[in-house]
């Protein structure tokens, strides 16, 4: 008698264990809970995959702060579909896929999104593809994640190719005219990342006739002196620089200490930070240009999303966004509304697949002034990246393209 | 112009990779620990006079001295007293201690800094002098002068004082020191004192020359590393002259050669020299080879 | 009358291993003591136990009235104790004249370090001749020489010496027994530990047989140097 009761148990067990894997083996592909036909209101439960600790925790937690505040502008829902965040931790590949699996397996989540890093995004896409649920990237910018032939793969945001070419757009159309002469030195980190970028600017530059030099440095560079040097005796109208803050900050005050003057000065990617600001000094960084991501709460005309997200962003956390990392993801995050929208609220991958290709947001429709038009690599083709200039008193506005000018700021050299 | 401008820029940085080395070798010579954690220690240094100076307004130059010295020293005492000591005869648990250290230290400066990076910009921050033509930086000449100052300060101690023998004794015997009356606990206390100290007070100084950020200890502590190894473990004024070295020979082939290769160049160098000259270019020959007994 | 160094009831050893099982010991002031006996008896255990390097776990050791079991080794030379370790250990890289330093480094005897110390160039010109040199550069005898200078350094109540003889010629042996029996007679305390029986022996005014951990006969130099059982066992006399 007494053996009775623990085999049934178990066998119970068993059967609840067998049910369980049975339905987490599949969460979105084909018939199940997620996705169906409009008129429909099943809830859409949305994965976020970033790092949440680590040296980039503090901007994951920026990235899921940027999404909730998108999701919540949107009113939590999808057509008549609710929608709910989970967040999972995930920096290097391993962590990554654990937390795709979790997402999957545990949480039934029907798309997922994030980075904010190429490691977790290279990784984690790999792993969803395998379980058949779709990937909307917003934010990890390595070019070859939207090559891989994954067609569960979407990236909204920018590619480093993005900024690359957006920069030797900045240098053609919008320096040209006023520097001396049309020659540039380019000297990017030497990581894959700098070389990238550094690689589409100097073959752009070079085919609209701009005379080129070229150097590196390191990211992790203790002192720059070298490339400075190299850079000085050049003799560029422009010096153009591809990094991460520190490393540009270094170049920076490296650049006032020899007394390298160019007629302009244009990073890449990063050197918006305040920190920046504050190391290198409002005397040498005034007039310095950068072309980023940016935050354009002052050009409402060009991005009408942003004055709203960032009244949102102080009013729910009390602080400032730090970067313009959530700013990105609230754009982000609009954009993956947006293909869910137009995949009819269905969340399986062909839906997905099929919607991205339908959508067609002109440029000024997301919240930062970019459009989403998804191309069959699922790369996002309507993304303009601003270029902003320091100002003396540490402001940041943005000097190009024309329309991102706010009244009364224009494009001046130093 | 162009290779002055390189080699005094190349000293400049060596005196940085020496001040740091001195510090490290002053627990790797003396205690026989290899403390991973040091770069650590100086980015601590650069987030002290950051909280300095913009808390109270204080020069990064003054906290260098009144408050990287004490709060470094009282950190390295700690670290010895209730890290290393309970490890005392397992040289592999204490790499793996340091280097749970390393990534405590570096959480915690996430922890408070959001990552953000921090930086200090004062006077000297982009003062320079005139040498020649060359334009020398100020606050990079002031960490020179530092190492050079420590290297005097630890070389006397070290060579002219009991003390400082009692400090060589234990390096190459603790057992044997003990019997001689020499409390090698304290003893260590007061190396990794010194090596906190020198660490948080490199920090500071370099505070107006660098932005801190978590991770960037590493970019000194690498080079430190092959200082000390090439200058001589145990040995002061070899890392003084390793890190001139290094520095020199950093920027030389990143003019020369490619600043992607400027790392391997000093490595090729560092692993030339360990091969010719185990005991680096000041060590005593053998000298490497006593461990503790 | 009880001596400068009582011990009794000495236990000690390395962990688990107890090597030390119930030691008697008791040296006179002025005397040469001896302890001898074989490889692996406990001779070394028994000096690094007295000097505070090895740990007792039980009995006691008192040095002139003073009961020091247990302390610190750093603690235990400023009571009186200076060990001069088997295989001398001088710090290599250390100048003969550093070592001599050091030897006095404990306070009560660092204030006469300087007039210690000319005391004993007299004694050993050789070390006078080489102050500046490395210890580790030093002939064996000199080695030794210095060494136990180092020790004297201490103004020691008690000089310990563990197998002086260790490594030297049999020439520079003899002048080492002579050395120490003029140290004694010199008014120094010595505890000398010795695989060398006979020499050890004849100039010894008490001597104990250690085996295994435990004192087994003791008596006056010649008394043991006569008795048939110690001339088998260790002098190789049938
Ligand atoms: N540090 C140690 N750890 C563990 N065991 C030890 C240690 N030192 C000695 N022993 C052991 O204790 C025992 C006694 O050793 P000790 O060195 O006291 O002998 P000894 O009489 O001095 O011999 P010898 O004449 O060879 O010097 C030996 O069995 C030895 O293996
Ligand atoms: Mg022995």
């Amino acid at each position: 008698m007494n053996k009775r009761i623990p085999l049934i148990t178990l066998a119970t067990a068993g059967v609840l264990v067998l049910a369980a894997c049975a339905s987490s083996g599949s969460p979105s592909g084909g018939s199940t809970s997620g996705g169906s036909g409009s008129g429909d209101s099943s809830p859409i439960k949305i994965g976020i995959v970033t790092p949440l600790s680590g040296a980039y925790g503090s901007e994951g937690q920026e990235e899921v702060r940027g999404m909730q505040l998108a999701l919540t502008a949107n009113g939590n829902k999808v057509g008549n579909h609710p929608v709910t965040l989970v967040t999972a931790d995930g920096f290097v590949a391993n962590d990554a896929i654990a937390a795709v699996d979790r997402l999957v397996s545990q949480e039934h989540v029907n798309i997922i999104t994030g980075t904010y890093a190429t490691p977790t995004s290279l990784a984690g896409s790999q792993e969803a593809a395998k379980l058949n649920v779709p990937w909307i990237e917003t934010s990890a910018i390595t070019d070859s994640l939207t090559q891989r032939g994954l067609d569960t793969y979407i990236r909204t945001g920018a590619r480093a190719f993005d900024f690359a070419s957006a920069s030797a757009d900045f240098l053609i159309k919008g320096l040209g005219s006023k520097v001396d002469s049309k020659s540039v030195y380019i000297d990017a980190e030497n990581g894959p990342y700098g070389t990238a970028v550094e690689q589409t600017q100097v073959s752009k530059l070079k085919a609209a006739g701009w005379k080129v030099g070229q150097g590196s440095h390191a990211s992790a560079a203790t002192d720059v002196t070298d490339s400075v040097l190299a850079a000085k005796n050049a003799k560029p109208a422009v010096w153009l620089l591809t990094g991460y803050n520190p490393d540009l900050t270094l170049l920076l005050r490296t650049a006032a200490a020899q007394n390298f003057k160019p007629q302009a000065i244009v990073l890449t990617g990063a050197g918006d930070a305040q920190s920046v600001y504050q190391a290198v000094g409002a005397k040498d960084l005034t007039g310095t240009f950068v072309v980023a991501y940016s935050s354009l709460i002052e050009s409402p005309k060009y991005a009408p999303g942003m004055a709203k997200y960032y009244k949102a962003y102080k009013a729910k956390y009390n602080s400032e966004p730090l970067g313009t990392v959530s700013a990105t993801a609230y754009t982000g995050m609009t954009a993956v509304l947006e293909i869910i929208k137009a995949a009819g609220g269905k969340t399986d991958t062909q839906s997905i697949k099929a919607g991205s290709l339908k959508v067609d947001v002109p440029l000024g429709g997301l919240p930062n002034g970019w459009g989403l038009q998804i191309d069959q690599q699922g790369q996002n083709q309507r993304i303009e990246l601003t270029t902003v200039q320091w100002r003396s008193d540490g402001t940041l506005p943005a000097v190009w393209p024309t329309k991102a000018v706010k009244t009364g700021e224009k494009l001046e050299l130093k | 112009m162009g290779v002055l401008t390189i080699i005094i820029s190349g000293v400049l940085v060596g005196g940085m990779y020496a001040l740091i080395a001195i510090g490290l070798n002053a627990v790797f010579g003396v205690v026989r620990v290899v403390n991973f954690a040091h770069g650590e220690l100086v980015v601590l240094g650069m987030y002290t006079a950051y909280f300095a100076w913009t808390v109270w307004s204080v020069d990064p130059y003054i906290t260098a001295v009144l408050i990287a010295l004490p709060l470094g020293f009282l950190v390295g005492l700690v670290i010895q007293r209730f890290v290393v000591q309970r490890l005392l005869d397992e040289p592999l648990m204490q790499m793996f201690a340091t280097f749970g250290l390393l990534m405590l230290l570096q959480n915690l400066f996430l922890a408070f800094t959001r990552g953000e990076p921090k930086a200090v910009r004062v006077a000297a921050s982009s003062a320079s002098l005139d040498f020649f033509g060359v334009s020398v930086s100020v606050s990079r000449l002031v960490v020179l002068g530092a190492a050079i100052v420590v290297t005097i300060i630890l070389v006397v101690f070290l060579r002219q004082t009991l003390y400082g023998a009692a400090v060589r004794a234990v390096s190459q015997d603790r057992g044997t020191a003990a019997l001689m009356g020499i409390n090698v606990k304290v003893l260590y206390m007061v190396a990794f004192g010194v090596s906190g100290a020198i660490a948080l007070m490199a920090g500071a100084l370099m505070s107006p020359i660098y932005t801190a950020s978590p991770a960037l200890g590493f970019s000194f502590v690498l080079p430190a590393f092959a200082v000390v190894v090439l200058g001589g473990l145990g040995s002061i004024g070899g890392s003084l002259i390793g890190g001139l070295i290094v520095g020199v020979v950093e920027a030389l082939s990143g003019y020369f050669l490619d600043p992607a290769l400027k790392q391997a160049v000093w490595f090729t160098l560092f692993l030339a020299v360990l091969v010719i000259r185990p005991a680096g270019l000041f060590g005593r020959a053998g000298s490497e080879e006593i461990g503790q007994r | 009358m009880s001596g400068i160094l009582e011990v009794t009831g000495l236990h000690s050893g390395y962990g688990d291993l107890e090597v030390l099982h119930g030691v008697d010991l008791s040296v006179e002031k002025g005397a040469i003591v001896s302890v001898v006996g074989a490889n692996g008896a406990g001779k070394s255990t028994l000096l690094g136990t007295i000097a505070g390097v090895v740990r007792p776990t039980q009995g006691s050791i008192v040095i002139d009235g003073v009961d020091i079991t247990g302390i610190a080794a750093h603690k235990v030379v400023g009571h009186g104790v200076a060990l001069v370790p088997e295989g001398r250990k001088l710090f290599p890289f250390l100048s003969v004249e550093d070592n001599l330093r050091l030897g006095a480094f404990h306070k009560a005897a660092r204030s006469r370090s300087k007039a210690t110390r000319d005391e004993i160039y007299d004694l050993f010109p050789r070390l006078a001749e080489r102050r500046t040199q490395m210890a580790g550069s030093l002939s064996g005898g000199e080695q030794q020489m210095c060494a136990i200078g180092r020790g004297m350094m201490a103004l020691p109540k008690v000089l310990m010496l563990d197998e002086p003889s260790l490594g030297l010629a049999p020439i520079v042996v003899e002048q080492m027994f002579g050395l120490i029996s003029n140290l004694a007679s010199s008014g120094l305390t010595i505890l000398l530990v010795e695989q060398n029986v006979a020499d050890a022996l004849e100039l010894s005014s008490r001597a104990s047989v250690l085996e295994q951990g435990q004192i087994t006969m003791t008596g006056s130099g010649p008394e043991l140097l006569a008795d048939p059982g110690l001339q088998s066992a260790y002098l190789g006399i049938a």
